[in-house]
């Protein structure tokens, strides 16, 4: 005679099964990605992004806040994430909440990308540079 | 004497009617046969193999045969090209010795002005031997006053100037106005701002998954697969290149056409080939400095700007102008430092061309938009 189990059994037991497996895909997810660290010093992060390790860097100076993010791939997302009160509107409306991708070799960062504004700028991708270059039509001549 | 004056008008403006109607046709350098004799400026630029920029004056010969022609030696041995309209002669890239080594020469046109008094020519050469290997250019400016030959007068040689008129230091092969060419320049940007999206998401993803993906999320990615993607640059990347090529036959210096294929060639990563555009565009001096006006008012309409910003009123502006001179140094492999020396302003439209990616030729389209109504080559 086969055993009768009551719903209310089968559904904990599926329960307890769902949260194994996702503790598991959690736990190799993890492992893969850890969260990267955090630096507010440009150095360090630009000997990490450097060696193509993951770092994650917030860097305010007289133009705003920007963000710089180092993966394990050799790239770097730097993103202009808030430009200060006293920029014109003009300038906000090309650059602000902007970002490019810029690609390297392991060795071979381009710490301009970090200590400038517009250094480098040729070898990355996305908004943000082409916003940059339009800063540049604007500069003294 | 008033009266002679009132006579003398009528008898003039019949005269001027009847010169423009017989005026000949414009010289073609494909049609004629023989040898002619040029002064020519060959400025060559060896400042990455430690040699500086040297200049020198030369008789150069070039043997037309019709739809061929021989360049004399301008330092690198005679040349055979071919020509590809009426003025512009063609020679194909070739790689010559270079004791101790050999250099390869790229390919490059050779445009010759409708009048017979001038062609310019400009190409770039790799050397390699067992002393090193270095990169240069080669300009070519020719010159003569012998006029075109069998001709008794030429059309551009007999135009009365108005006082204070100069004639174009860089004339247009032909025609005079390339108003003609806005529909096809028109159709060829908008292939251009396609295609450069296009390869500016793909770079993305190749360069980085991860960021791709954070760039979708943030909107700034297209939804296609790498796949497709590719597809989609590779049909568009020739087919702008055959459009842009159609307008520069006919109109080599148009300064659109250039500032385009120029952006075509950088994204293809042919450096040498986006420098030799650029400079085709920039070097024009009536260009100047009324594109990079215009381009303050594409962005500054574009962007609904009230006020144009400054150095003084924005601290990015002022960052970027105090960048722009150790930038220039190295600017896509390249030292600029000698045009940002002798023009800030051209130094600024080079800059502009190598920093933009995409916006870059949607700003072009507007631009030429606005200078199509008031023609001319540019």
């Amino acid at each position: 005679m086969r055993p009768v189990h009551e719903p209310r059994v089968m559904i904990l037991s599926a329960a307890v099964l769902a949260a194994v497996v996702l503790a598991i895909l959690c736990a190799g997810c993890t492992a893969n990605n850890p969260s990267p660290a955090t630096t507010q010093d440009p150095a360090a992060f630009i000997a990490a992004a450097n060696d193509c390790r993951a770092m994650n860097l917030t860097v305010t100076n007289t133009v705003g806040t920007f963000t710089y993010q180092s993966s394990t791939d050799c790239a770097l997302l730097k993103t202009l994430v808030k430009m200060n009160e006293s920029e014109p509107a003009e300038v906000r409306s090309l650059v602000e909440g902007k970002s490019m991708v810029c690609g390297y070799t392991k060795g071979n960062f381009d710490p301009r990308w970090v200590t400038t504004l517009i250094g480098g700028v040729e070898y990355c991708h996305g908004d943000l540079r082409d916003g940059l270059a339009q800063l540049v039509v604007f500069t003294s001549s | 004497m008033r009266k002679i004056v009132w006579l003398l008008i009528p008898l003039l403006l019949f005269v001027a009617g009847v010169s423009a109607d017989t005026a000949p046709t414009p010289w073609s350098w494909n049609t004629y046969s023989g040898t002619y004799n040029w002064q020519v400026t060959v400025i060559e630029d060896q400042s990455a193999c430690g040699g500086g920029v040297l200049t020198n004056q030369y008789t150069v010969p070039i043997q037309f045969n019709g739809g061929t022609a021989v360049m004399g030696d301008v330092g690198h041995g005679p040349a055979t090209g071919s020509f590809t309209s009426g003025n512009i002669l063609h020679i194909p890239s070739r790689t010559v010795a270079d004791p101790p080594g050999s250099s390869t020469l790229s390919a490059y046109n050779v445009y010759f002005t409708t009048d017979c008094t001038a062609f310019i020519a400009k190409y770039t050469w790799d050397y390699s031997g067992s002393d090193g290997s270095c990169s240069g250019s080669t300009q070519l400016n020719g010159a003569s006053s012998s006029g075109c030959p069998g001709a008794v007068t030429t059309t551009a040689t007999t135009v009365t100037m108005l006082p204070g008129e100069t004639p174009e230091e860089i004339p247009t092969i032909a025609p005079a106005s390339s108003a003609y060419l806005t529909p096809d320049l028109a159709a060829a940007g908008q292939d251009l701002t396609a295609l450069t999206t296009l390869r500016s998401a793909q770079s993305i993803a190749d360069t980085s998954p991860q960021f791709a993906a954070l760039a979708n999320l943030l909107g700034q990615g297209d939804g296609l697969t790498s796949d497709q993607r590719r597809e989609k640059i590779a049909e568009l990347d020739q087919k702008t290149e055959n459009e842009l090529q159609a307008i520069l036959v006919k109109d080599p210096y148009n300064y659109w056409a250039n500032m385009d294929m120029a952006q075509l060639k950088k994204a293809q990563l042919k450096k040498d080939e986006y420098y030799q555009y650029l400079n085709t565009a920039l070097d024009n001096p009536n260009v100047y400095p009324e594109t990079a006006e215009e381009l303050r008012q594409i962005i500054a309409d574009q962007d609904k700007m009230i006020k144009w910003p400054s150095p003084s009123t924005s601290s990015a502006v002022s960052q970027a102008d105090s960048e722009i001179p150790p930038i220039m140094k190295n600017l896509l492999g390249q030292d600029l430092s000698k045009i940002y020396a002798e023009s800030k302003e051209k130094a600024k439209e080079y800059l502009f061309a190598t920093l933009c990616e995409k916006r870059c030729t949607f700003l072009t389209d507007s631009a030429r938009e606005a200078a199509s109504t008031g023609g001319g080559s540019q």
